[in-house]
């Protein structure tokens, strides 16, 4: 036996004894670790590879994947993957701009008429199975998604999609798309989602269960296995019409632990995480091994206030609300001055923008007179309805709105926070009775349009139609958002959307907020800039060349 | 022992069938479980229709037969349907198909993955789990009985103070912490082991040590004073009289009897680590069952839910019986006792 392991067993101590030499040997430990180099840096900065070698590349995302079928799910987090896979007739440019339309299954297009678009196809593309691309294809994918293929496929977002009537072939890389009404957007709905082209061999060859778990596209990787939760494997499509990706495999990971998918990275077991939180982006920089890389999304935080119930059902307490909430001070603060702010609800880079309008000012003393004016009883009393861990700061910025709101002082105003697990908060938000029964006050809500067109801020967040409506009483914008959405004059429709957004700014039915920040992860070995619509592709992955 | 098994068998069905009524009524705290998963333009037709599928336009008693035995037994023809669920923000078709029951191992389809029955997804994970809490049981079991019989034979000495130390840490320390730390010492510092992930020995290591200590100090306190109760007998005086070895005397007379609280422990041990999985699978995103009841809880997935809360009080309940038997052999006091 060793001479330690001897010695320990040998010499008896009673317990007193022992705490009295273990925490005088703690305390010089502590000591000696504070001057020491107790940091993450203190290896070697040599970027490390996962295990599969150069030409693997390892994704973590926090939340799992639902499906493999592109027309068949409503979320960000599947299209991303899957437009690995899958493509569409064009495509929006990295930097979202309402002219940021580029080629992609589709070489050219132009409109007909007020219904109609031709698309000249690429040619010579072809599925990973070996089945032509051409213009049957695209009139199969329409066709899929309304039901005349699989009357069983009914797909989570015919809302949105549903205008689109049908594909006629002109010949066989000439096709027209045509709706069932006027659409400004015909090309916008042909840039992902419901409009990801699909194989029409294969996908009228096998049912639901097993296109849910297999997928078939003209994509720069082909889907190798996707285990439900677990790994999703890809490899590259040597034949591919753009020329071969890079990386000749990708695994795509879950790990919902935020701490675990940056430490991954930092282990050199990852390349892209994304969703880091704000928090650890300067240790992942430190590292010498990774860094952040950060774009503001598409994605919108808005502060959703109770249109029926008082004291927001009155408009001027709204405006106040506005005036004292005080974001662009939150924005430099908790959001260590990323995000960018926005006077509406419609992104500075969405169609329909209006660049005048200015945001609320950060003006206290307006709120103060604002609800002296509007007659109800002061103090007000509100509630915000939050969730906590699904978007960036959104516990934090909850918080700090009730922080700001409540320095216009108790004798104006009391406001609390309330905190939901998301699941439970969405089943109650996203039914409109249900919320304006259960909530009042103040209510996180975001939203990420990826149409990048006014048509996906104005229908889902103001028509009355809508489950998300914020102003059930206001019919009168109906008729405008309706007429928005019936013209194709590009300049008419811009001057509807600004109508608009001066009408909704006065009316105030949100604390206008900002559009937040994605924050991804990304290995030194890795070259890579994250795109603003939250899509991580990896053929648009490079190995870096120092 | 046969009435001793026979007892036994009864007690477990008993509490099976608790765990059901349990499972049942998580369906029944939601509210109206039709109008949870009908989007909310749904037709007044599809609501009824979903009510009536789902068995709750009936009595309660009623509800709780159909939940057991499927449709046919209070004398129902489902036709199959096709129909539209609020499934989050957005909606999903699913399929509407006669329930067979629990007793068939029917606990609905899942909401999250279209269309697929519960308990098969759940049985599909079941490996994965089991993998890791072997692992986790065999460091845990294993090292516990060592360290257990060195502190308790080298009683009061350092190495004994040392290793109390550690057990009163490794029990007190959350396992979410513990990972995080082993993820930043053994994958970021030291890159010895992976951060996260499955696939080969070295993913198991660092989540099995996470889900494994607590157990762990535990049992090495409780195998230590067993040791001690057992060591201070007369029979080991007799043993060590008789001139056997430590060695023989320790493993050989004294460890049989000291076993016996251990054991009994291991079997509750399982318990916690079904429920240590559900975090512990998170943090390293092991995808075994623990991260899928966390996604389904999340994901309002109901049928798929019941059916891993089922599955794992069934096994919990299973390795009880068998660690009750296991005792039984071990010490024939307890099936005279009865």
């Amino acid at each position: 036996m060793d001479g330690w392991l001897e010695r320990m067993r040998t010499i008896n101590i009673s317990r007193r004894g022992f705490i009295r030499v273990a925490a005088k040997y703690l305390a010089a430990g502590g000591a000696a670790a504070t001057t020491g180099p107790f940091i993450i840096g203190c290896r070697s900065a040599a970027p490390t590879t996962p295990s599969g070698g150069q030409k693997e590349l390892v994704i973590i995302y926090g939340v799992p994947r639902a499906t493999m079928d592109p027309q068949n799910h409503i979320n960000t987090y599947d299209e991303s993957p899957l437009g690995n896979i899958f493509e569409t007739l064009v495509e929006m440019d990295r930097t979202i701009r309402p002219d940021g339309w580029k080629p992609k299954l589709a070489v050219s297009w132009r409109r007909i008429d007020e219904r109609t678009v031709e698309f000249k196809l690429r040619e010579g593309v072809r599925f990973h199975n070996g089945e032509p691309f051409d213009a049957e294809a695209v009139k199969f994918t329409i066709d899929r998604f309304k039901g005349r293929v699989d009357p069983n496929l009914k797909p989570p977002h015919l809302t949105y999609y549903g205008i689109l009537d049908r594909a006629e072939p002109v010949d066989r890389y000439t096709v027209r798309v045509i709706t069932s009404k006027p659409d400004p957007i015909i090309i916008n709905r042909m840039s992902g989602f419901a409009t990801r082209i699909v194989s029409p061999k294969f996908y009228s060859e096998h049912n639901l269960a097993f296109l849910q778990e297999n997928a078939n596209g003209t994509g720069p990787y082909r889907l190798v296995k996707w285990v439900r939760d677990g790994d999703m494997i890809l490899e590259a499509n040597e034949d591919y019409w753009g020329g071969p990706p890079e990386f000749k495999r990708v695994v795509i990971k879950t790990v919902p632990e935020a701490s675990t998918r940056v430490s991954a990275l930092l282990a050199g077991d990852a390349d892209i995480v994304v969703a880091v939180p704000m928090d650890e982006m300067d240790a992942i920089n430190r590292s010498g091994r990774a860094r952040t890389e950060n774009v503001t999304s598409n994605r919108m935080a808005l502060w959703y206030l109770h249109p029926t119930k008082p004291p927001t059902n009155n408009k001027l307490v709204r405006q106040a609300l506005n005036y004292a909430a005080n974001i662009d001070g939150l924005l430099r603060t908790v959001y260590r001055g990323m995000g960018r702010r926005v006077a509406t609800i419609v992104a500075p880079w969405a169609f329909g923008y209006d660049p005048d309008l200015k945001p609320y000012p950060y003006d206290p003393d307006r709120a103060r007179e604002l609800l002296r004016q509007s007659r109800v009883e002061l103090p007000i009393n509100l509630t915000i309805h939050h969730i906590q861990g699904r978007y960036t700061k959104d516990k934090e910025m909850a918080e700090g709105i009730a922080a700001e709101l409540n320095k216009l002082g108790p004798q104006f105003i009391r406001v609390t926070t309330k905190i939901y697990e998301s699941g439970y908060y969405y089943s109650i938000f996203n039914d409109r009775a249900k919320r304006f029964e259960v909530f009042d006050g103040i209510m996180f809500a975001s939203w990420g349009n990826w149409m990048f067109d006014a048509d996906l801020y104005f229908f889902p967040w103001v028509h009355t139609a809508s489950t998300f409506t914020c102003c059930p009483d206001r019919k009168d914008w109906d008729a405008l958002i309706e007429e928005a959405q019936a013209t194709v004059d590009e300049r008419k429709r811009l001057e509807l959307y600004k109508r608009l957004q001066r009408e909704l700014f006065e009316e105030a039915p949100f604390i206008f907020a900002h559009n937040v920040e994605d924050i991804y992860g990304v290995s030194n070995r890795v070259e890579w800039k994250p795109r603003q619509d939250e899509m991580v592709w990896a053929a648009e992955m490079r190995v870096r060349r120092s | 022992m046969a009435g001793f098994l026979v007892r036994r068998l009864g007690q477990s069905v008993l509490v099976v069938l608790g765990v059901l009524v349990l499972v049942f009524a998580l369906m029944q705290l939601t509210g109206d479980p039709a109008a949870l998963m009908l989007p909310d333009n749904a037709s007044p037709a599809d609501v009824e229709f979903m009510r009536k599928k789902l068995g709750t336009d009936k009595p309660l008693h009623l509800q709780f037969i159909r939940f057991l035995f499927g449709d046919r037994v209070l004398g129902e023809r489902v036709e199959e349907r096709v129909v539209e669920h609020q499934f989050m923000s957005s909606v999903v078709t699913g399929r509407i198909r006669e329930h067979r029951g629990v007793i068939m191992g029917d606990f609905g389809d899942s909401v999250r993955f279209v269309d697929q029955p519960a308990l098969p997804i759940v049985l599909e994970r079941f490996p994965l789990t089991l993998y890791l809490m072997a692992v986790a049981f065999a460091y845990s079991a294993g090292l516990s009985l060592v360290l257990g019989i060195a502190s308790a034979v080298y009683r009061n000495s350092l190495l004994d103070q040392l290793l109390r130390a550690l057990a009163i840490i490794g029990q007190s320390v959350p396992n979410f912490w513990l990972g995080l730390m082993l993820i930043l010492v053994f994958a970021v510092w030291l890159g010895l082991l992976p951060a996260m992930g499955s696939g080969s020995f070295e993913h198991v290591i660092l989540p099995a040590i996470t889900l494994g200590s607590a157990p762990l100090g535990r049992n090495v306190r409780l195998v230590r004073s067993c040791m001690l109760d057992v060591l201070g007998a007369d029979y080991i005086r007799t043993a060590r009289a008789k001139g056997l070895s430590e060695l023989a005397v320790v493993v050989g007379h004294a460890l049989k009897n000291a076993a016996i609280p251990v054991v009994t422990v291991w079997g509750l041990d399982i318990g916690l680590f079904f429920g240590g999985a559900v975090i512990t699978e998170s943090i390293f995103g092991w995808p075994g069952m623990g991260s899928l009841i966390i996604q389904s809880v999340y994901k309002r997935d109901f049928p798929v839910v019941q059916a891993a809360v089922f599955f794992v009080a069934l096994v919990f309940v299973l390795v009880n019986l068998l660690v009750d038997l296991l005792y039984a052999w071990l010490d024939p006091r307890v099936r005279l006792a009865h």
